[in-house]
């Protein structure tokens, strides 16, 4: 598995932010079941890209960011997500 | 002769073109396998037609049919191997759900055969409405066989 670096170490440092000690939304509230077919939840963890949002921005803790990957990958197989859309270009 | 029961979830999508008829002819024909091979339906729900997100066998809109059953291993086989060859069926995807899920909404198949026995409802309330199942919670269990038929990606 690739090791990552913490950004702030590298010599060139973008930003200089950690992501905020936001709390997992799964964590906090044990009642929000992660399913594949919710796609109204699952919009909020995609990119207006279409890409899965990584847990240091969304705040999702380790294992519940598996198991949205691995819904989104269901909801994308079965067109109720896209694997990838086009972002509105700005003039 | 394996006579064990597993719970799965199987949604489906019609072209959004598909009369009743297609609809019709794809229940039936897994009525006709459930009721041969012993599988129980315990849910089913027709969401109508939704745009799709990417085109799926030239087609923009799907008719999307969810149905929950418990069946054999080699019951599923047969409704997948159904599901593959109908050309009224253009995607799908089976999920096992955890053997313990409840089988709150009880919506028997158009299917006649439905063993319909009134459902748990005395656990109603501890399964909430939206009936999202616990697919999440038993990943250890999780076997997802998960077929596509000729997505499109454009």
């Amino acid at each position: 598995m690739a090791f990552q670096r913490s950004k702030t170490n590298r010599p060139q440092r973008r930003r200089a932010f950690v992501s905020r000690k936001k709390y997992c939304r799964f964590c906090a509230d044990s009642s929000i079941k992660i399913d594949y077919k919710d796609i109204r939840l699952l919009r909020y963890y995609i990119s207006e890209k279409g890409k899965i949002v990584p847990k240091r921005i969304s705040g999702t803790c380790s294992s519940h960011q598996r198991e949205l990957s691995a819904a989104i990958k269901r909801a994308r197989n079965i067109a109720l997500l896209p694997f990838a859309q086009m972002t509105p270009k700005p003039m | 002769m394996a006579e064990e029961m597993r719970k799965y979830e199987l949604l489906y999508i019609h072209p959004g073109t598909l009369d009743d008829e297609g609809v019709k002819k794809v229940d039936d024909r897994l009525a006709e396998i459930a009721e041969r091979l012993g599988a129980r339906v315990f849910y089913r729900d027709d969401w109508g037609v939704k745009t799709l997100a990417y085109r799926v066998k030239k087609h923009l809109e799907g008719r999307y049919i969810l149905m929950r059953f418990a069946a054999t291993i080699e019951c599923l086989q047969e409704f997948e191997r159904h599901l593959k060859i109908m050309d009224e069926v253009i995607k799908f995807i089976t999920v096992r759900l955890p053997d313990d899920y409840d089988e709150s909404k009880d919506q028997p198949a158009e299917a006649d055969e439905v063993a319909a026995e009134p459902v748990v409802t005395d656990d109603v309330e501890a399964e909430v409405e939206e009936e999202t199942p616990v697919v999440a919670e038993v990943a250890e269990t999780k076997t997802e066989t998960e077929t596509e038929i000729g997505a499109e990606t454009e």
